[in-house]
């Protein structure tokens, strides 16, 4: 190969990131490959120099993605633990050696003591589950095996909540205001009953089709000022925010769906009906995102910092000291999920939350827990994202909680819960129907008695859905309702 | 990051499960990251997952850094072994497609990378050769704006500049050559 058809061979591998072919006598002398690799490596440079995502937001919002995927994964966890837990045996080993030397006893109760304490730099929010489901040697309780075969089956996979990283308000007027703030686009999301929650069809597929996928989450959150509200209580709403909602609609009339409106109320594009090929129907959002924003003008994109859309759910108190239980439920059958998952928040005022705890914690207590509250789990009974089709407490035939105080451990009781609700209900309670719930539930709930306190509850459901004559053939579902303090 | 305890406090923080405090470590050091990558990767592309891969690994085995030492040249240690498997990936799939110069090119590349020294110069050789850029007459400095700042192909520049593709690719080689050379000369100075 002369230097001119080295130029040309070279020129070309830039170029196109790849070498072109060469005949099989030909061969590269390690100068010119030395001389290859230095201008791929200033190739590279270049490149880097020039990129359009200088600040990396694209690159770290991937990132996030990519990390909270890796988290649901069953092993993540455990691979830092398995790294602590090395560190922990070499410092145990060389405890253990000093005090072999002491006496043998005291070497036992050292190792027992390392084994049994849990370590400080591990972050399993999961653990409490785990622990709950664990047989016990003696006393507390034991769930029933097929449990854990629930509780696998029923809760959420991180790509099925991929739209709750999407960071929505819930406020018109401060959407509103942010956009102007910002110089962004608002991207209403509106459906029956607050798509964020038990909501109507349409926001239920938008939220586990296209708002679930990479690209759209990553589009509304780095341009958009997404707000998500429901749309019968947005209608009615007074003021400023609610002369808004209204506008947007007669500007789009449409019963659901997404807006695109400027900080101005200027409707810019709209996205109301799924296409018939639900395949394409992300596209279909992306190019309502696209026209949109092209409409708009140029727009910064941001950084969305991590945050969690319900920071109350399942974990922990409200200000004024409510609790907002975590509900999964999902169609499964044979032990496998057999449909998308209901995520859902079920509050408790103080008062109710109160009304879960043991009256007496000796152990062996046996008591039932007020029927009103029992009636407020009926919710857990629907696999169905749809608010219409969803039990209320008022549905109920059958609603009965019992707890039983298994046992005592240092300040805590370990309190075993059954329970069985029968609901059967109109859709809307006025159209078609019935629509017949059954379920069971075994569950554990932990009690703090020094502080006088429930510090966890996991509820597991398992029952029957029969949906409205003539698609009433029963469906098995299950349910999981969770809470720690 | 002005020393090694805000960073060990960041770590341990992020060991902890706090998101943020990883966040953090990820926009201090990502920038630094991805030119290494970018320097022996094929395309953006391949050196962008390469350090996502990389600081996956490192959120997975952030137990494993030990507190008080180099945090970036802990993720250096890991992106060489990431870009290594990916090269050599690279090599084999090339071969498999019976291009043997794609596949020796992606090879020599993986172990350039497995040799480079620990102290890396990647940072100086970006900054040096923003410099020699600059320095460029501007007939080529023109030139490369329009391929890299607005992204223009070979032939797209070709079509505006009412010249063949292949002298534009061979002009490019040239100012490239002129770069390396340029950087060298800097990097032996060292000043930049």
């Amino acid at each position: 190969m002369n230097s001119e058809e080295w130029d040309e061979f070279l020129a070309a591998c830039l170029d196109e990131g790849s070498a072109p072919d060469l005949s099989k006598d030909v061969e590269i002398s390690p100068e010119r490959a030395s001389e290859a690799l230095d201008l791929m490596e200033v190739e590279g440079l270049l490149r880097h120099a020039h990129r359009r995502d200088g600040d990396g937001t694209s690159f770290r919002d991937h990132l996030w993605r990519r990390i909270k995927a890796e988290e649901s994964r069953p092993g993540f966890v455990r691979d830092v633990e398995t790294a602590l837990s090395g560190r922990l045996s070499a410092q145990r080993r060389r405890l253990a050696g000093l005090v072999v030397l002491a006496a043998s006893f005291l070497v036992f109760v050292a190792v027992w003591f390392l084994v049994s304490r849990p370590s400080p730099e591990t972050h399993d929010p999961l653990a409490f589950v785990e622990d709950m489901l664990r047989p016990r040697e003696a006393g507390g309780v034991q769930l029933p095996a097929s449990s854990s075969e629930i509780l696998a089956a029923v809760r959420a996979t991180s790509e099925e909540l991929r739209w709750m990283e999407i960071p929505w308000l819930r406020d018109l007027a401060e959407a509103q205001r942010l956009a102007r703030e910002e110089r962004r686009p608002i991207l209403l999301w509106t459906g029956g009953g607050g798509p964020l929650d038990r909501s109507c069809g349409c926001a239920y597929g938008l939220r586990r089709g296209p708002l679930s996928e990479d690209e759209v989450v990553g589009r509304i959150s780095a341009n958009f000022v997404p707000v998500a509200l429901d749309r019968d209580a947005a209608s009615r709403a007074a003021g400023p925010a609610g002369e808004l909602y209204r506008s947007i609609h007669r500007q789009r009339p449409a019963y659901e769906g997404l807006w695109i409106v400027s900080p101005d109320g200027r409707v810019l594009d709209a996205h109301s009906k799924p296409p018939k090929e639900r395949k394409i129907w992300s596209q279909a959002v992306l190019y309502t995102l696209d026209a949109g924003l092209k409409a708009f003008g140029p727009v910064e994109p941001r950084i969305v910092q991590p945050f969690s859309l319900f920071p109350h759910r399942g974990t922990g108190f409200t200000p004024a000291g409510a609790v907002s239980l975590a509900v999964s439920s999902r169609l499964i059958h044979n032990g496998r999920p057999d449909g998308p998952v209901v995520e859902d928040g079920m509050d408790l005022s103080a008062e109710e939350w109160a009304g879960l705890s043991p009256p007496s914690v000796a152990a062996g207590f046996e008591w039932t827990v007020p029927e009103a509250l029992a009636r407020r789990f009926c919710r857990a009974l629907s696999p169905a994202g749809d608010v219409g089709t969803m039990p209320l407490p008022q549905d109920a035939k059958v609603a009965e909680l019992k707890g039983v105080v298994e046992s005592i451990q240092g300040n805590r009781a370990q309190v075993s819960l059954k329970g069985r609700w029968e609901t059967e209900h109109f859709v809307d309670r006025k159209k078609e129907g019935p629509i017949r719930c059954s379920a069971s539930a075994d569950g554990v709930l932990v009690y703090d008695f020094a502080g006088q306190r429930t510090v966890s509850l996991l509820l597991v459901f398992r029952g029957t859905y029969r949906h409205t004559p003539p698609w009433d053939a029963p469906r098995q579902c299950g349910a999981v309702v969770e809470w720690t303090e | 990051m002005d020393s090694f305890t805000q960073e060990d406090d960041l770590i341990r923080l992020a060991r902890s499960g706090n998101p943020g405090a990883f966040s953090e470590l990820v926009g201090a050091h990502q920038g630094a990251l991805r030119a290494f990558t970018a320097r022996f990767a094929p395309d953006l592309e391949t050196a962008d997952e390469v350090a996502q891969e990389t600081f996956l690994r490192a959120y997975q085995g952030l137990a494993r850094f030990e507190l008080g030492t180099d945090f970036a040249k802990w993720l250096r240690g890991i992106a060489r072994h990431v870009l290594q498997d990916s090269l050599r990936r690279r090599a084999r799939e090339a071969g498999v497609r019976q291009r043997a110069a794609d596949a020796f090119l992606a090879e020599s590349m993986a172990r350039r990378v497995a040799s480079a020294e620990e102290g890396d110069d990647t940072d100086f050789r970006l900054r040096a050769l923003l410099r020699c850029v600059e320095e460029l007459d501007e007939g080529p400095r023109e030139l490369l704006g329009r391929r890299y700042r607005e992204g223009l192909s070979t032939i797209e520049l070709a079509g505006k500049l009412g010249r063949g593709v292949s002298a534009i690719r061979v002009h490019l080689l040239k100012i490239r050559r002129m770069l390396r050379a340029c950087i060298e000369l800097r990097l032996r100075k060292s000043t930049v």
